[in-house]
């Protein structure tokens, strides 16, 4: 076999044996679950407290009744009673309903032990808002269809347009599902870089660390032995992201019955979100997680002992935070700000912020895909860079600081043989 | 065969290597010795191409040694590495496999291997389970399983009870005898006076000793005198020639001559008195001539 893939094949049996790698796998899995599972015991478990309602127009009272599900105890129907029942702790609160017979305005007064929750409150409002409208178009001998005419909002329609060569053309695609997928792109990113740029770190020192690497050098070129950990780590991230993908859908047919999930898709269908995906957003995904795993590998060939793999890839890391805040505070309020701009040519941020411009339109075709090639082109410059250097670096013994190690690995290199 | 011409490397003002020239027939053993920092692993890792000579030749059978001969290279590092969280069987492969091996042609020798060494444990234990002298013997192992051509060896009996050095004498012989290229270094000079075909030793990056052992150390006179007489100590110590007489705890007199012809005085002397069980008069050992080497021109 190839020595190429030898090394990936055990990099990547390695890491995905280890223990890091099932933690890692499953910490978001669980993070979605344990969310989703503290929003159904909230939902479900928030036992609401008894109240009364009441009023000195009984219309009103009962209109409410009809239409409100709070937990509503009926046989107090005077303040005094409520209040009495509340002092016995009887009920949890009571909600007194005034009219002004004047303006025809309707006051609704909660007196509890405890605050009314936020669904309760919003309800509560729209009911009164509701029973205080009819009654007004009572009083104004308004019909139902005057009612309805009222009430229907005005349109607002919007359409994103592409301005190319002096022409409006139609923008394609969702927008919304481009926008959810640019965020998806920004996170996940985020969190891949976050979770690996410490273990390549670490896997690239740790070789170092315990002299593997003399014997791997008398083994196979260096060059190689790098090219090949890069293959493995990536090949980890992969099966990590394959995970997810059967996960969710394997999950899918249990959730797409679920009100939300349905509203969801309505607005946003599934067919947009992987059209999205799949195109340009995939490609600076998979582009941007490669350059950053190569940045890291060779941040941690610098070092010579494993746990100091954890400072080193600090530049990385904020590289990659600088990449995801300028997203998340600047592409989401001024996509157009020249500085997120030229952001999004720049190897390591375009990752993150062109993304989030194609998603907001604005941006040509010809602008994105020489953002890609610019990235693609740094990804097999930095391999390059760092596989030379790595000859050199993976055998600096000393404990010399990064930036000493680097200029003597630069050093180095003029003299040792090319690789 | 392996051949070394005019070595030179340069760390800044150091100089490392100077100018040393060697070669390893296959089926001979080279034993490199010097102090810690004469240059005798920056000479290896100028063989396996880690650091670039500046000047100076590397042949592999009459070639420079390249990627396509990494297969033929068995390497033993001064240092020992070894991934600590897989197991024997699959750290041996995964380094067999480095070397061109296939799992197929590795798997089942691993058991003889490790039988022969002696090592304790099972091959599916990890490394971080096994102590430090079974980790050095996997080490060993590792370097050796895919039956290498050129074997170099980086101290590889430090750190080795006598009886697991005796294992990995037998382990090299047996290699030499297939007609590999040994090339070693060591501190230990019995071990080096064992096995070596050649002995070469550095100082300063500079080789100082170069020849086989036998001839090395009958270069030197025979000064070296051990005797176990009915002459005293004082009488000895006052005659001419003699440096320095010490007592061993064996209560055999050690003597130091200043050349050889002292030896034949003492010898008549002694003989004079009657029985003498021994009187062995021999060039300095290897050891002793380390010594002396080192401290040469330093004082």
């Amino acid at each position: 076999m190839n020595k190429f893939w030898v090394v990936a094949l055990e990099t990547y049996k390695r890491n995905v044996k280890s223990v890091t790698f099932l933690v890692m796998l499953l910490a978001p899995l669980l993070i979605i679950g344990i969310g989703a599972l503290s929003g159904f015991i909230g939902s479900k478990m928030g036992e609401a407290d008894e109240i009364a309602v009441v009023s000195d127009n009984e219309v009103i009272r009962q209109a409410f009744l009809e239409q409100s599900d709070l937990t509503i105890v009926e046989k107090f129907d005077t303040e005094p009673e409520a209040e009495q029942a509340l002092k016995d702790d009887k009920i949890g609160g009571y909600l007194a309903i005034a009219i002004d017979e004047e303006t025809q305005k309707l006051t609704g007064s909660y007196i509890g032990t405890s605050a009314m929750g936020t669904t309760d409150k919003m309800m509560t409002t729209q009911i009164l808002s509701s029973i205080q409208m009819s009654f007004i178009s009572q009083e104004l001998g308004l019909t139902g269809d005057d009612l309805q005419k009222l009430l229907t909002p005005a349109d607002l329609s919007e359409k994103t347009v592409k301005v190319e060569d002096g022409k409006i053309t139609e923008a394609k695609g969702n927008q919304l599902a481009m926008m959810i997928v640019s965020m998806l792109v920004s996170v996940a990113m985020f969190m891949i870089i976050t979770l690996y740029s410490q273990i390549v770190a670490q896997e690239v020192a740790s070789e170092k660390g315990t002299r593997i690497m003399e014997i791997i050098l008398s083994s196979t070129k260096a060059s190689k032995h790098f090219y090949g950990k890069m293959m493995g780590i990536l090949m980890v991230i992969l099966t990590q992201l394959i995970a997810y993908v059967l996960a969710f859908v394997a999950a899918f047919p249990l959730v797409k019955n679920l009100d939300i999930v349905k509203d969801f898709l309505k607005v946003v269908p599934l067919k947009d979100l992987a059209k999205s995906l799949l195109g340009y957003n995939m490609l600076f995904l998979l582009l941007g997680v490669m350059i950053y795993t190569i940045a890291a590998a060779f941040s941690g060939s610098l070092v010579s002992k494993a746990e100091d793999a954890s400072k080193a890839v600090v530049p990385v890391s904020y590289l990659s935070m600088a990449g995801y805040f300028l997203t998340i505070f600047l592409g989401m309020n001024s996509p157009n700000h020249l500085l997120f701009r030229i952001s999004s040519f720049i190897p390591f941020l375009s990752s993150y912020t062109m993304p989030q411009r194609i998603a907001s339109g604005g941006v040509k075709d010809t602008e994105v895909i020489i953002s890609l090639v610019i990235l693609a082109v740094s990804v097999v410059l930095l391999l390059k860079l760092s596989a030379t250097l790595y000859k050199s670096t993976a055998l600096v013994y000393s404990d010399a600081g990064m930036w000493k190690t680097l200029r003597q690995s630069i050093g180095n290199n003029h003299t040792n043989k090319a690789d | 065969m392996l051949e070394v011409k005019n070595l030179n490397k340069t760390f800044g003002s150091l100089k490392a290597v100077d100018d040393v020239s060697f070669a390893v027939p296959g089926g001979k053993i080279l034993g490199l010795i010097g102090q810690n920092g004469a240059g005798k692993s920056t000479t290896f890792r100028l063989i396996l191409d880690f650091l670039s000579p500046d000047s100076g030749e590397i042949l592999w059978n009459g070639a420079p040694l390249t990627e396509k001969n990494y297969n033929e290279i068995g390497y033993l590092p001064e240092e020992r590495g070894l991934y600590p969280k897989i197991s024997i069987e699959d750290q041996l492969i995964f380094f067999a496999k480095l070397r061109g091996k296939t799992k197929k042609e590795i798997s089942p020798l691993i058991d003889q291997w490790m039988e022969n060494f002696q090592v304790k444990g099972k091959k599916s234990d990890k490394i971080k389970s096994l102590s430090k002298g079974n980790q050095q013997k996997v080490q060993v192992i590792a370097t050796l399983i895919h039956s290498p051509k050129l074997i170099i060896l980086d101290e590889p009996f430090s750190g080795l009870d006598p009886v697991n050095a005796e294992l990995l004498k037998d382990a090299i012989l047996a290699l030499k005898e297939q007609g590999s290229s040994v090339i070693f270094s060591s501190h230990n000079m019995e071990n080096v006076e064992k096995i070596c075909d050649h002995l070469i030793m550095l100082r300063d990056g500079a080789v100082v000793l170069d020849g086989a052992v036998h001839d090395i150390r009958h270069q030197f006179e025979r000064t070296k005198l051990l005797i176990d007489s009915k002459l005293p100590m004082e009488a000895i110590s006052e005659i001419e020639g003699v440096n320095r007489v010490v007592r061993r705890v064996d209560g055999i007199l050690q003597v130091d001559l200043a050349n050889e012809k002292v030896g034949e005085e003492i010898f008549r002397l002694g003989a004079d008195l009657g029985y003498m069980p021994i009187f062995s008069q021999t060039p300095p050992t290897l050891e002793e001539i380390f010594k002396m080497k080192v401290g040469e021109n330093h004082e």
